[in-house]
């Protein structure tokens, strides 16, 4: 169990490594075979593992790779899962759960009573709009890990769309809601990082592109 | 990186493998690599390509010091006797 273990952490350290440093990632498994012989094939493979990700900031590579995984992990997962959960509040309000908003509006005045039901009736375009822009959102993470580039700008693009339509209802409709701010916050850096991730990869493969056919 | 620089200064000549490096030292893996990236780097030490002994093994880098290296490997083993001299008096 210990050397397949072993052996697929060195396959993830070599990876990470990258074009740039694999002489070292081919010097690594070399040794990997003297460290199985010696019976420490998990503690070399993690070692590596260990050295290859503190290499990564030093190499354009390793900082394509990290930066792809900063964005999708660190901002668009989340931004999805705040998408479904309020998808999810929209389905149970839907189903005839309680709704904070609705209740506080429903209780108000004249103005306020037909803004609920204006509020009402928006909730399934909501719904439908915020579970888009939730299962966009992990599509778009998917695919830009994948590095696939023409279907993370058709995504990325519909998404736009969807987010944009979703902000014109909540402006309409409850322009103090509460984490809005924070939400186009978040979008707008989305929005702003893919395009930039994409022109980054493209400036790479035109210089790999270079390098292998030059004379 | 003293401590590799000495090892590899004890038998200046001699390729090294990465493993029998690991060995010698104690480093584990993870100090030893980044340390002989940077080193190489730095142009401290010189790595070439191994054919394998067993067939079927892929090939090994081996790494000795350049000159530049064994001139650091010096200076830092009498940079460590100096101070040694001087916490004995």
């Amino acid at each position: 169990m210990t050397l397949p273990l072993a052996r697929l952490v060195m396959a993830l350290a070599t990876r990470c490594l990258g074009r740039e440093r694999g002489a070292w990632a081919r010097a690594m498994r070399g040794e990997f075979e003297a460290a199985v012989d010696d019976r420490r094939p998990l503690a070399f493979a993690l070692g590596c593992l260990a050295a290859a990700w503190r290499a990564m900031p030093g190499h354009d590579e390793g900082r394509f790779v990290l930066a792809r995984y900063l964005l999708a992990l660190g901002l668009i997962v989340p931004l999805a899962a705040f998408h479904l959960g309020c998808a999810g509040s929209g389905l149970r309000f839907l189903l005839a759960g309680p709704d904070s908003y609705y209740t506080l509006l429903a209780q108000g005045g004249g103005a306020a009573q037909q803004l609920a039901g204006a509020y009402r009736s928006a909730v399934p375009a909501m719904t439908a709009l915020l579970l888009a822009l939730g299962i966009g959102h992990l599509l778009i993470a998917w695919t830009l890990l994948d590095c696939r580039w023409r279907r993370v700008a058709a995504l990325w693009a519909l998404t736009a769309a969807a987010a944009a339509t979703l902000v014109a209802i909540i402006v309409a409709l409850a322009p103090s809601a509460a984490g809005i701010a924070v939400q186009v916050a978040g979008l707008a850096i989305e929005l702003a990082a893919v395009p930039a991730l994409a022109a980054w990869h493209r400036r790479r493969a035109f210089r790999d592109h270079c390098l292998e056919n030059a004379p | 990186m003293l401590l590799l620089l000495q090892a590899l200064a004890a038998v200046p000549q001699q390729w090294r493998h990465g493993y029998e490096l690991m060995k010698d030292t104690g480093l584990s893996s993870g100090t030893l690599y980044p340390l002989l990236m940077r080193m190489t780097e730095q142009g401290l030490v010189e790595a070439e390509w191994r054919e394998p002994v067993q067939p079927g093994r892929p090939a090994r880098h081996a790494y000795r010091l350049t000159a530049a290296g064994r001139a650091s490997a010096l200076a830092g083993a009498q940079a460590s006797a100096a101070a040694r001299t001087l916490s004995r008096a």
